[in-house]
């Protein structure tokens, strides 16, 4: 793969985070899929930090 | 203007249903149940085959098509799809057909015998542990916060109404598991089998997970005991007529060590302390039905956590 | 008092089930309410909760039963039913959209070949599921930031090992194939590239290379840190040897701050060996260094968007630092808004909501005048070296010290309009704004402009006064927002609408200079 193959293909987006960019994209027909996306460990800071460490640990 | 049929795209099947259809030239399926993402069908031989839509995860005879829901197929209780054993089907009132020819095939059950680590998954389990404590899940999950080592006094009311109700039977059945003859505790499935919210219940999804994780634990699993392929089998026996036909199927698979992808890749995440993998594994599990996959998770954690002491205990003894 | 209800064979999903068994439980003079399969265990449990009746007693596995305790005198089990047959339709609605799959694994499942990934989760999570995507081998925009230069590092690496984009963190504007990304507008697909390290900036050329009748091949988006020292400007180079490979493209256009010395060499070096004319503006930087790399130097992000043009239509470029209306023209509206103002007002206040825009218009007009900023030109002026409104004042709103908690004022005209009613009174004398259209940019952000304008010149001229507003527009007509009717709604108000950022700027300090302040 390069950057200039992308550029021959069309852009098949997965848009993850703010929803308004994917409705953008649908609303260009442009190939799109919005993902419902959860933080880590449920968004307690604390404990992604924890998992973080438990991880990096290892 | 030509009306060309809709024709749908397997992306993935399992090895199994491949190897099932192939040896029917000719099958009819008569759909059970529709849901949302999946298709439950049922052949005379009454084994259980689910086409389901893409996102969902690859399970045992089960296939996975480029389909948003499952609805577009139009499929309702009680209809048939005919197959010609080259793996097309063709679904009622004119939908269109789905062609599982190119779809890639995926195991599910282990190919490779798991790697025990000399440190038993010590990491793997904390971290399961931990997440699970988080999620606080529906089903009987949040009692892992006693389990399985049990060394809490009991209290009255343990999390939700489920946990509460089959505490004490749980907790029986994982002490006959830790002790020496662990095989007896599958007879103990009757108090377990069937308990529980959702349509697979929460004990069945548990069950799973104990029963997947001895099929493939080498100190169990492997020649030595004989004994325990047949045990396993038992239980299976035990869920046909005490939980729902889904439950059943799904016990029954987990029993010859078939499951979904992602428990499988799960279980081989933990034994491997493979923590990389295994975080979003949890994640992608976590998010299987309301309470299942957490469900399926408690199970997998209090197997290998027992398979672990033991393993450390034996090495003790062996210094 | 309890009663129960079954539906043989029915089958819902677990989700589905406890969504159900929620809500109903919520209703006022619900005690308990089981939903479940009707297998033995569970209905030992319901006799131990007490609620058991004999319906039950035939109920298999595969029956759905619920069962419910509750006070008759404020709910009886018509409404009961009636909740759970309306959350079964309702999940049924909710699921008659788009899919949204949970995660990117199931997302490119669902997708198949999908090539690209647009992230704006919050920073402390942005870097892990790039580098996910970068490992499945997507390109990747990422709008985060709050992403650590070491992510940031990491990320970039990974991209260049596998031939991918990794365009920001912070990175705000790239078009791709013809398609606008996140804050980008709609232009026509032409015949020069552009790598840019600032959103805005890239946005103001863009659409400035539009209007002028060409077009854009691939506008390729940075983030702000790619050409410090510790990124060494991975993806500026990445991005620029794809447009060096690429045949639709004839012309390369780069956009930055300046970057760090190191990183310049980088670049020059590959510029110096480019078949391609370059055109260059790093924002306030050294036009020296650019032409002895044979690449062609601008004065103004506009007067990069016209070099660009005329090196495609291979012309000679030349420095415009002038304006598009003749200077007859423009000294008749330097004069007649110079004349409207009272020797009290003394004050300029621009409002940018383009970063790039107000670094531009600070590097400009802070030469002239001390100019108090959030990004000042220097130390001492400071924005919390103002006292009171007794100075000039450029401030960049999309920063974070404004942004906090709210959406980018290019999202959200608020915070703009708050500081319209909060610092401009009847010292101040000429007002100094953007307004950018394009997707991602709010629906109307001219509109919020021209209501504030107008509330000012009302409250003003009560006291016998009136202010200059000057403004310029970025966006092109195949924009979603109306281009002609955002102009016109500006001049209704009596704004000064020019032709590009950089004018705007030009003009404001002729203005500034006529009426001495």
């Amino acid at each position: 793969m390069s950057v200039n193959e992308l550029f021959k293909e069309d852009l098949k987006i997965i848009n993850i985070g703010l929803e308004s960019f994917y409705t953008e994209l649908k609303a260009q027909d442009i190939p799109s899929i919005h993902v419902q996306w959860k933080p880590f460990a449920g968004g307690n800071r604390k404990m992604a930090s924890l998992l973080g460490k438990l991880k990096s640990s290892k | 203007m030509t009306v060309r049929e809709k024709i749908y795209n397997g992306l993935f099947i399992a090895s199994d249903l491949r190897q099932f259809l192939l040896a029917r030239p000719i099958l009819e399926l008569r759909v059970h149940s529709v849901f949302e993402t999946s298709v439950n069908l049922l052949t005379q031989e009454e084994e259980l085959v689910t086409f389901a839509s893409s996102g969902r995860d690859i399970m045992p005879m089960g296939m996975v098509a480029a389909v948003p829901g499952v609805s577009v197929w139009g499929l309702r209780a009680g209809d048939t799809l005919s197959s010609d054993g080259r793996l097309v089907f063709n679904l009622p009132r004119g939908a269109g057909s789905i062609w599982l020819k190119d779809a890639h095939v995926r195991p599910v059950s282990l190919t490779q015998p798991l790697q025990v680590k000399c440190s038993p998954g010590i990491m793997a389990l904390d971290l399961i542990k931990t997440k699970l404590l988080l999620a606080n899940a529906d089903g009987i999950s949040p009692l892992i916060a006693w389990m399985p080592e049990g060394d809490t006094p009991p209290s009255t009311r343990k999390g939700n109404v489920y946990c509460t109700f089959i505490y004490r039977d749980l907790e029986l059945f994982l002490k006959v598991l830790v002790s020496d003859k662990p095989e007896h505790a599958l007879d103990l499935t009757e108090r377990l089998i069937g308990f529980g919210p959702g349509l697979t219940p929460s004990c069945d999804d548990f069950l799973a997970g104990i029963l997947l994780s001895l099929f493939y634990d080498s100190p169990w699993g492997n020649d030595a005991n004989n004994g325990l392929r047949e045990n396993l089998e038992r239980v299976a026996v035990i869920a046909r007529d005490r939980t729902t036909l889904v439950s059943y199927h799904m016990l029954r698979h987990a029993a010859s060590g078939r499951a979904n992808e992602a428990y499988l890749e799960l279980l081989r995440a933990i034994v491997e302390d493979d923590l990389d993998a295994l975080d979003s594994l949890i994640e992608r599990v976590l998010a299987y039905g309301s309470s299942s996959g957490a469900d399926f998770l408690f199970g997998l954690y209090c197997a290998r956590k027992i398979s672990a002491d033991n393993i450390r205990t034996s090495r003790s003894d062996s210094e | 008092m309890i009663d129960t209800i079954v539906r043989e064979n029915a089958y819902f999903d677990s989700v589905t089930l406890m969504l159900i068994s929620r809500e109903m439980k919520k209703l006022d003079g619900v005690e308990e309410v089981l939903v479940g399969m009707g297998t033995d265990l569970n209905l030992d449990l319901v006799k131990m909760l007490e609620m058991f009746l004999p319906e039950l007693e035939k109920v298999t596995p595969n029956d759905l039963f619920i069962a419910a305790k509750f006070d008759e005198s404020r709910v009886n089990m018509d409404e009961l039913i009636a909740s759970f047959d309306e959350q079964i339709n309702k999940k049924k609605e909710s699921h008659a959209g788009d899919y949204q799959p949970p995660t990117l694994r199931s997302a490119i499942e669902y997708l198949p070949g999908a090539n690209f990934v647009v992230l704006s989760v919050p920073g402390q999570y942005a870097a892990d599921e790039a580098e996910n995507a970068l490992r499945e081998g997507l390109n990747v925009m990422m709008f985060s930031d709050n992403v650590s230069i070491e992510d940031e590092l990491k990320l970039k690496r990974m991209a260049v090992d596998k031939g991918l984009l990794m365009m920001g963190p912070d990175c705000g504007t790239a078009i791709i194939n013809g398609v606008p990304l996140c804050f980008a507008n709609v232009v026509k697909r032409g015949k020069i590239g552009v790598v840019g390290a600032s959103g805005t900036g890239t946005q103001e050329v863009t659409v400035l290379i539009d209007q002028l009748g060409e077009g854009l091949s691939q506008v390729i988006g940075t983030g702000g840190r790619d050409l410090r020292e510790e990124i060494g400007g991975l993806m500026m180079i990445q991005g620029i040897e794809a447009l060096l490979a690429d045949p639709e493209t004839h012309v390369i256009l780069l956009i930055s701050k300046p970057p760090a010395p190191s990183v310049e060499k980088k670049i020059y070096d590959l510029v110096a060996d480019s078949p391609k004319p370059v055109v260059i503006d790093f924002i306030g930087g050294n036009a020296e260094s650019v032409l002895r790399a044979g690449a062609v130097p601008c004065v103004s992000l506009e007067d990069a968007a016209k070099k660009a043009v005329a090196l495609l239509r291979k012309q000679t470029p030349v420095d415009f630092d002038g304006f598009d209306a003749s200077e007859q023209e423009i000294a008749h509206v330097v004069d007649d808004a110079a004349g409207r103002l009272a020797p009290e007002q003394k004050y300029l206040r621009a409002l940018f909501t383009g970063g790039t825009l107000a670094d531009e218009a600070i590097k400009y007009l802070g030469e002239h005048y001390p100019i108090y900023s959030n990004i000042p030109l220097t130390p001492d002026r400071a924005l919390a070296k103002l006292e009171g409104l007794a100075g000039h004042l450029c401030l960049d709103l999309g920063e974070d010290e404004f942004t906090r908690g709210r959406p980018h004022p290019m999202i959200d005209p608020m915070t703009r309009t708050e500081f319209f009613e909060s610092h401009i009174d009847e010292t101040t004398a000429v007002i100094l704004v953007d307004v950018v259209l394009g997707y991602g940019s709010h629906e109307d952000p001219a509109g919020a402009v021209a209501d504030s304008v107008i509330k000012i010149r009302e409250k003003l001229a009560s006291m016998g006064r009136d202010i200059v507003a000057v403004a310029s527009v970025t966006g092109t007509d195949k924009d979603p927002q109306d281009l002609k009717q955002s102009i016109e709604d500006l001049e209704q108000a009596g704004v000064i609408v020019m032709p590009s950022n950089a004018q705007a700027v030009r003009l404001v300090d002729r203005i500034m200079k006529t009426a001495g302040l």
